[in-house]
This record gives structure tokens, sequence and C-alpha cells, in this order.
């Protein structure tokens, strides 16, 4: 599995930067939230796949043979709100530049 | 000798203060400072002769074998003494001539600093406060030299002369370092023990060159000899200092102090001596083409700084004390000759030959008297000491070890020069036939030659008794080698080899300047010029600054995408470089396992990313994307993290939304990337891509051997009574992690408020 998810991350990253130099904001900010995705699951990947065994402890408090990693997990989820965070703030940022001084690619900037 | 460089650093501190009291007078109260050392050590020396050599240090930083550690000995003791006897002269003269100019108060600051530092150095025993000292002398000298900073002239020679001496300083750093990777010595009298050690060193040959590098930029050899005359655009007192006893004789001091540790091989008698030959005759060839009285008297400096690179690379007996005597004879003439240049100078208001009037003589008499004094000493006629130093010269290059023959033929040749130089400022610059310049000529004020009087006076007393000058130098001479024989200097030597050369120097320099005259030979840039060094380094001025304007405009465009591609570039060059060099391709080959659910998730997700890729729709590119969310929170679920899976379909959900809320407002065309851009940036994220996939095989090669886990596994119910390990370790042990998370998640917020509001004014960027 491993295997597999390591060159799903890295065309998920691929295609991240392929977006993130693109001139037009909107794929710019797509671009950056698959960067995000891709990086999460970097984390995961790095943290080895254990199938359907989630981190949870047993119902009588016992510890279970084969369980989940749950330090990347919690390391995700961090990630994963921030990550929202920084999307909603680039798409309204950029949205603001096209409203105002009608700037609709990155390359206005410039000016 | 520590107390007294401490006392001249602060005193120079307080110039500016002093002037503010004693107004004009200042540079006479420092003069004292100078004096002071030169009787205080010439005293010391007298007195305890056999002491020597002296010892002082003081702890500076131990760690790094760092110490003020001071060291007198014949060599440093004679350099001393030129530096501070001259230093009082100089000060006594700078006062007359600086009077009523600009910054009077700093000039004179920067000027005893640089006394300081020339001092330290040439006390100095331990190389890391060599070096402290040297570059100080280089940064005083490039403030001195670009004194007149409103000259553009000026500022551009303080800046070549900076930049040749450091780059000589350098590689100084280099040598010296190398010398104690073989050595793990850094006390310079103490490196003397390790010569054989070095010398049969591998290192032997990189260590002289950039010794000799060093030296040789600041001592201005060829090829580097060409900041010295460009170093004319400081004031006269400041360029008689440098070329007398100071800046240049560094270098020379440090191939003195060196000779006895890497010197006396083979290579470093061919290096030395094929460039101090090579610097005679250009400096003395160069000197006989300048109308410039400065210009005339800077490459004759070359010259004679060519001679002792000669000698200290000849290394003989007679040698050592030749290069010793010349360094005394040369401070004393060039001084002088200095000295009046800046009062013919500032009194007939040029420095051109050609411009000064026919009857110079008579206006100012003392000048002539002076200048003939000092140029005697010059070319080198009895009984001033330029004779006997030269005297000793010739018999140096008679009795060489190696190629006599053609040395003599250079110095020969070189003392003709001399000659010639000694008529052209005697008599071209005070009986020339027409000229333009100063109609109104004034000798200027008594206190004005009182300083070079008394190095004129030194040139002839020292040239009738040079005897009171053999202790000194054989003191001196001492530091090359150990059983190196006293000698006692006379002036006359009887007939010999010697004086019959001098003889023929002197009527072939008298012919030599007949012909000039009666041929009425006109300086112009001959070939020299065309080989000229400078501007090897003014191309090289440029093409620094060029290839900095160049990859400025290449790599800083302005453009946001630019410089994304640019870091991610050197990201992928930097990183891959890294792992194929310390990782290399690794696949653990057991994980290569997979779910049909999986594989059928994974080629849709594939097929929206290409979709989101490549559509030419925003709203398109939008829908595929959140497919992608959902097919990776899939892949969460089914991998053991039902919480990710959540999480990640609730973000993905939300930014879906939130980009529909914004898209509709937005043009709705995309604007495609150019051909050209699209085989650019996908070479870039494909590579990158492709790094990553292979850090991933690397990673999950080893097996994981995570303590975290386990920990949590085990304290997670038994401490913070939650079963599910992930909330646990967000809510309970990394609690403050989760609160930093919440307050960038509240900033964050509180972004996207204020950019919504801000429309709402309509205020302009």
């Amino acid at each position: 599995m491993e295997f597999f998810l390591s060159i799903f991350v890295g065309l998920l990253f691929a295609a991240g930067i392929y977006l993130l130099l693109h001139r037009d904001f909107v794929k710019l900010v797509i671009g950056i939230v698959i960067i995000g995705n891709a990086t999460a699951l970097f984390i995961f990947v790095a943290g080895r796949i254990v199938r359907q065994a989630g981190p949870f402890i047993k119902e009588d408090g016992s510890v279970p043979e084969s369980f989940a990693d749950p330090v990347p997990q919690a390391l995700i989820l961090t990630a994963l709100v921030i990550g929202f965070g920084i999307q909603a703030f680039a798409l309204l940022l950029f949205k603001k530049l096209y409203d105002v001084p009608k700037i609709h690619q990155v390359d206005d900037l410039k000016k | 000798m520590i107390v007294c460089i401490f006392t001249i650093v602060i005193l120079s501190l307080a110039v500016p203060l002093l002037y503010k009291v004693f107004g004009s007078k200042t540079a006479y109260l420092l003069a004292i400072i100078p004096a002071v050392i030169f009787t205080w050590f010439l005293y010391q020396y007298l007195q305890f002769s056999p002491a020597f050599p002296l010892q002082e240090s003081l702890t500076w930083n131990p760690y790094f074998n760092l110490n003020f550690s001071f060291y007198l000995d014949g060599l440093s003791l004679l350099f001393l003494l030129l530096i501070s006897g001259i230093g009082a002269m100089i000060y006594v003269y700078a006062g007359y001539y600086m009077k009523g100019k600009a910054y009077y108060g700093r000039f004179f600051m920067i000027l005893t600093l640089f006394m300081a530092a020339m001092l330290g150095l040439v006390l100095a025993n331990n190389w890391l406060t060599v070096l402290v000292f040297w570059e100080l002398t280089s940064i005083t000298s490039f403030l001195l030299i670009g004194y007149e900073h409103e000259k553009k002239k000026a500022r551009y020679a303080a800046w070549q002369g900076l930049l040749v001496t450091s780059f000589g300083g350098l590689a100084l750093l280099a040598g010296l370092v190398l010398i104690t990777i073989v050595t793990g010595e850094y006390t310079i009298s103490e490196l003397s023990n390790f010569s054989d050690t070095l010398q049969s060193s591998t290192l032997y040959l990189p260590i002289l060159l950039c010794v000799a590098l060093g030296a040789f930029t600041k001592s201005a050899q060829v090829p580097f000899h060409f900041w010295l005359p460009n170093a004319m655009a400081a004031p006269t007192p400041v360029s008689a200092f440098l070329h007398s006893a100071t800046m240049v004789k560094a270098g020379i001091y440090f191939l003195a102090r060196f000779s006895p540790i890497i010197g006396n091989t083979i290579e470093w008698q061919i290096l030395l001596c094929a460039t101090g030959g090579l610097t005679m005759l250009t400096g003395a060839i160069m000197a006989f083409k300048s109308d410039n009285l400065k210009k005339l008297l800077a490459y004759s400096t070359i010259s004679a700084l060519g001679i002792m690179v000669l000698s200290f690379g000849l290394g003989t007996e007679a040698a050592v004390y030749a290069g010793l005597a010349y360094i005394i004879a040369h401070a004393l003439y060039k001084s002088t000759l200095f000295m009046l240049a800046g009062i013919i100078d500032k009194q007939a208001g040029t420095k051109k030959i050609s411009e000064l009037p026919r009857n110079l003589y008579k206006k100012m008499p003392a000048a002539f008297i002076l200048v003939t004094l000092a140029a005697l000493s010059f070319g080198g006629i009895a009984p001033f000491f330029g004779f006997v130093a030269k005297e000793m010269l010739m018999e140096m290059v008679l009795h060489a070890p190696f190629f006599s023959s053609i040395l003599v033929i250079v110095m020969v040749l070189t003392g003709t020069f001399f000659v010639t130089l000694l008529l052209i400022l005697a008599h071209s610059t005070f009986f020339k036939k027409k000229g333009k310049a100063g109609r109104n000529i004034i000798a200027g004020g008594t206190i004005f030659y009182l300083a070079p009087l008394v190095t004129a006076l030194a040139g002839l007393y020292f040239g009738l008794f040079p005897d009171q000058l053999s202790e000194l130098l054989s003191n001196a001479a001492a530091t090359f080698a150990n059983n190196i024989p006293e000698k006692h200097l006379a002036l006359w030597h009887g007939w010999n080899m010697a004086l019959a050369l001098s003889i023929l120097s002197i009527i072939a320099g008298l012919g030599l300047y007949w012909a000039k005259i009666a041929f009425n030979w006109k300086p112009k840039a001959g070939f020299l010029s065309l080989i000229y060094p400078s501007n090897i380094y003014q191309y090289l001025f440029n093409g620094v600054i060029k290839l900095g304007e160049w990859q400025t405009r290449k790599i800083q465009t302005g453009y946001l995408r630019y410089y994304a591609m640019f870091t991610l570039f050197t990201i992928l060059l930097l990183a891959g470089f890294t792992f194929f060099y310390k990782a290399g391709i690794r696949i653990n080959t057991s994980t290569i396992d997979v779910y049909l659910i999986d594989l059928i998730l994974g080629i849709i997700a594939l097929l929206a990313l290409a979709y989101t890729l490549f559509s030419p729709s925003k709203i398109d590119s939008l829908l595929s994307l959140s497919i992608v969310g959902i097919a990776i929170s899939i892949i969460f679920f089914t991998s053991g993290a039902p919480d990710l899976a959540i999480t990640f379909f609730l973000i993905d959900t939300l930014t879906v939304t939130v980009f529909v809320l914004i898209l509709h407002k937005l043009p709705k065309k995309i604007i495609p990337k150019t051909t050209i851009a699209r085989y650019r940036d996908a070479f870039i994220s494909l590579g990158i891509g492709l790094l990553i996939t292979l850090i991933l095989f690397s990673i999950t090669y080893d097996p994981l051997t995570s303590r975290l886990k386990q920990f949590y596994a085990e304290n997670s119910y038994n401490i913070a009574k939650g079963k599910n390990m992930v909330n646990v370790i967000l809510v309970d042990f990394r609690v403050l992690d989760t609160f930093g998370e919440i307050t960038v998640l509240a900033i964050g917020a509180l972004g996207v408020f204020a950019l919504v509001n801000y429309s709402k004014k309509n205020t302009i960027l």
C-alpha cells in the first residue's frame, strides 16, 4: 500500500506545484490546496499504514495488538485545519486584488 | 608595548576633542606620541639590548588561541623606530599642510589609528593579532586615501587600494591557516622551530603562494602594483607616510618575518627574486615616464620595494643586510622627497614637472636644497646613506648564488634609472625652461621645511657615519638566522667591483637624462600600458558588477511565479543532490500490495486530478478538486484513520463551498499557460514529485520504531481516560499545541474579516 500511496503523493505534489506556478489566481489557490493535501498524505504514509485498525483503546481499556500510529494523525489534523485557514485567507486576498486594483493574474502584481 | 598600542588607539579617538581645544596646533601636539615612542624604544634598546627579544602577552580569547601577544626583536625594533621616527616628522609636516583643511580632526584621528595599526603589526606575535592589525592598516589607509571623498578619483583609488590589499589579506589568512594546520602553532616567534616541517610539507607551495600573495599586494609588487600610484589621491603627508615607512613596508616586513620560517627554498627564491626584479624594472621605467611629481615618486617606491623583495628573496647574508639598509635609506629619502613634492604642489599649485616655472629654485631655494639632498641619496651618490645601501646591494647581486649576471644587469639598469630620476627631480623640477604655473610662488613657512630637513639630514648623517646603524641592522638580521655575523657598515669600501658598477650606472644615468632632454622625450603611455594590470583590475571590477546586475535581473524578476520557480528549482537541486548522495533509491517490495477499492479510488482520483490541472473552466477544476479530496478522505478511512477521514471530508467540503461563494464574482475564464511555461513547469513539478516519491520509498524502506506510539497507547486510557488516542493527543497531551492552532485559525479569521470589510470602505491599496 505504501508503495502506491508514495507514487500518489508524488503525483499530488507535482500537480500542486504545477498549479502553484500558474498565472491564474484560482488555479494557484487550487495548487495550494493540493499541496496541503499532499503534505498530509505524505506524513500519513511516512507514519506507515495499518489497515482498518484505528488508534483506539479497546472497550475494556486494554491496548489492541495492531493499530495505526496516532501521532501522524494528530499532526495531520492540526495541519488540515490550519491549511483551511490559509486557503480561505489566500482566496479572499486574491478576490480583493481582483475587486479593487483589478488584478486578475499573478504577473499583474508586478505593476 | 601593549599599553603603548592601546594608548595610541584611545588617543586617536580623542583627536577630534583635542582639535576642539587646540585647533590647528593639534598636529604638533600629536607628534609627541610617535616622538615619545621613538625615544622610549630607542632608550629601552640602548639600555637593555641583551634582554632582547622582549615579550608581552594579554589573553584575549584563549579558546581561539587569540592573544594580544607582542614581541620585540631586532627586526620589529627597526620597523618600530622607522614608523615612529618618520611618523613624528609626518605629524609636524601635516600640521602645516593640513592647516585649514576640512575634516582636520578626522584626518588626524585616522592617521593616528593607522600608525597604531602599523606599530601593532610589527609588534604582534600571534598571527591572528597580526592579521587584525594587517586588515586595520588596509581599512585606515582606505580612509586616508579616500580622505578627499568629494573627488571621484580619490574614492576610486581608495576602493582600488582596499580591494587589492584586502584580497591579499584573504590570501594571507589562507596561508596562515595552512601553516597552523601543518604546525598547530599560532605564535610567529615559535614558528621558526617548525621550518623543516613546513618546508617538507605537501602544503608548502600553497602556503608560500598565499603568504607571498598577501605580501605582494600590500607591497605593490608586479602585477599588483597599480593601486599604489593611484593612492596618490591621498593628501601628501599620507603618501609620504604610506610610502616611506608604513603600509607598503608591511608586506616587506612580513616577508622578512617569514623568511626564517618558510624562506630560503628554491621556490621562495625563484618567486621573490623574479617578482622583485620585475617590479624593480617596471617601477623604474614607469617613474621615468611620469611627468607628475607624486606619480614619479610612487613608481620609484614600487621599484624600491622590488629591490627589497629581491634582497629578501636571495636571503644571503649580504642580501639581508643590503635589504635592511635599503629599507632605512628608502624611508629617509622617500619621506623627504614626498614632503617636498607636497610643498611644491601646495605652493606652486601643480605637481606636473613640465608646468613648473623656470626659476623655481630662486623662489623656493630651501626646497631645492632639500630635494637635492634627498635625491642624491635616492640616486645612490656618496656620501649619502643611499650610496651605502646601494653599494651593499651591488655586493649582494655580485655574490648572488644564482643568476648573478642577470641580477647585476637588472640592478645596474635600475640604478641608471634612479640616477636619471635624481636629475629629473633636482634639475628638471627647478630649472625647467618653460612653465605656466604660479607666477607668484612663495616658499612657505619655515615649519613646513622642518620635517623634511630632519629626514634629509638624517640621510646625510647616516651616510657619513653608517657604522652607527651597524648594531641595529645586526640585531634585525639576527631574525633571519641565528648565526648571521655582525656587519659593520662603511661609506668607503675601497675600489671594488661594486663601486665600478655604481659609477657605471651614474654615467649611464647621466647619459639617459641627457638623451631625455636632448630628444625631448615626452612622457607617454607606451607598450607597458597595454599589459598594465590596472586594466585587468578594471575589467574584473566591472565584470563582477555586471554579473551581479545580470543575476539580479534574472532572479529578481519581480514576477511572483519566478521567485517560486527559482526557490523550487533550488530545492529540487539541493534536496535531490543530498538524497542521491546520502540515501539513494531504495524500495521496500513488501509494501507493493493494494486492495481493489483503493486501486479504483486512486484511478478516479488521478483522473480528477488531471482534469483539475488542465480544465479551462474554474468551476470544473474546483469540482474535480473536491473529487480528489473525497478520494483522499476514503483512503484515510480505509487506512485506520477515521478521524482524519471525517475532518478531511469536512474541510474539503468547506473549501469548495468558500470557493464557490467567491468564484462567481471572479472572471470565468482561466488565463492559460504558454507552451514553454507548460514544459518548464511540468519539468520542475514532475521533478519534485518524483523526488518526493523516492523519499517516501526510502522512508518506508526501514521498519518504523516509534516510542511515541507505544507511549500514547499505554497512557491515553490510564492517564487521560480517553479511548481515542488521536483525540487524547489533541485535547490532552498536546493541548497547548491545539491552543496555538486555534489562535492561528482565529488570526486567519480576523484577516478574512478584515479583507471582507475592506472592500466596503473601498479604499485603494
